[in-house]
């Protein structure tokens, strides 16, 4: 029982400290993010195993996470709210071209992060190239290019 | 105004929503900077400068950690007047039963039980010298963690917070 609510406590834990901390913090990693996050991993895995390195252990912590993922998943799906709450709104950073400075000093975006997913994705070179620039709910941002043509 | 609020891109924006989100995530904020706060100042062991306190009454001071973690080593250092011909200090049986035992310095000559109470005999020592035991240990319960050491007289009480 113990490592189930062992389990169900780190989960709810990474679950609080990741909404705390944005949707821009580990979304497109640096190295260092990188490195972070094994720290992160590995430190939660001491917590969750205690002294306990048995299979069964393994498998109940591994049920556990995999089961409270199902159920949010489908708790999620019934309840927008609780969608909201969990996973956040996408928010529009660029509105047809206008940079939405309050939302991106908020969300702890710059304009060179619009830029990059404007060059990685669309190859675009300049700001008056997008239209539109939301960041999403995996705190990635996509960009919709304006029509050339128009 | 954002896009959406003009009804020309679906994008399921909800700027109410985000401010309540924002606003959140500094509350947050601010409560983990007192976590961690807390973590500097030894309210969840692990060192600090609440983390550790002293106790005595009778001929008896104990030195222990206030706040200790779960299943993680903890050490209570007990300073008597040894009482010859054989010196010993007697707990109670609640904090042996909440703990494991690692290992007691010096290690006594025997150790039984009595009733509500364990007995730890060491062997004899100069007399009129004060005498230190360590004993360290590890909680296997959280919560609150009591316990009371005496020789023959009267002893200190003392209570651990045990954080998960």
């Amino acid at each position: 029982m113990e490592s189930i609510l062992r389990g169900l406590a780190v989960y709810a834990f990474l679950m609080v400290i990741f909404r705390i901390s944005g949707k821009r913090s580990l979304a497109e990693i640096t190295t260092f993010d990188f490195v972070i996050l094994l720290i992160l991993a590995e430190t939660t895995q001491q917590a969750l195993l205690g002294e306990d390195y048995s299979l069964i252990n393994c498998f109940l912590l591994v049920a556990t996470l995999m089961t409270a993922e199902v159920l949010l998943s489908m708790w999620k799906r019934r309840h927008p709210l609780v969608d909201k709450i969990l996973d956040g709104v996408p928010l529009i950073l660029v509105d047809n071209g206008k940079l939405l400075e309050d939302r991106m000093q908020r969300s702890r975006v710059n304009k060179d992060d619009i830029l990059v997913a404007a060059r990685e994705k669309h190859g675009l070179e300049r700001l008056d190239q997008v239209k539109y620039a939301v960041l999403e709910r995996s705190g990635g941002i996509s960009i919709i290019p304006r029509d050339e043509r128009a | 105004m954002a896009a959406s609020q003009e009804g020309r891109f679906e994008v399921g924006e909800d700027a109410e929503f985000q401010r309540l989100a924002w606003r959140f995530q500094n509350v947050g904020f601010v409560l983990l900077l007192l976590f961690l706060a807390a973590g500097m100042l030894g309210i969840f062991g692990g060192g600090g400068i609440f983390a550790r306190t002293t106790a005595s009454a009778g001929e008896i001071t104990i030195d222990y950690d206030r706040f200790a973690r779960f299943s993680t080593s903890s050490e209570l250092e007990v300073t008597f007047l040894p009482q010859a011909p054989s010196p010993h200090l007697i707990f109670d049986r609640r904090f042996f039963d909440g703990v494991d035992i690692e290992k007691i310095l010096p290690a006594p000559l025997a150790m039984s039980e009595e009733g509500s109470n364990v007995h730890l005999i060491f062997s004899s020592v100069d007399d009129g010298f004060p005498m230190t035991v360590k004993i360290f240990y590890k909680p296997h319960h959280f919560g609150p963690l009591h316990g009371h050491v005496k020789t023959n007289g009267a002893g200190p009480s003392f209570t651990q917070f045990i954080s998960p």
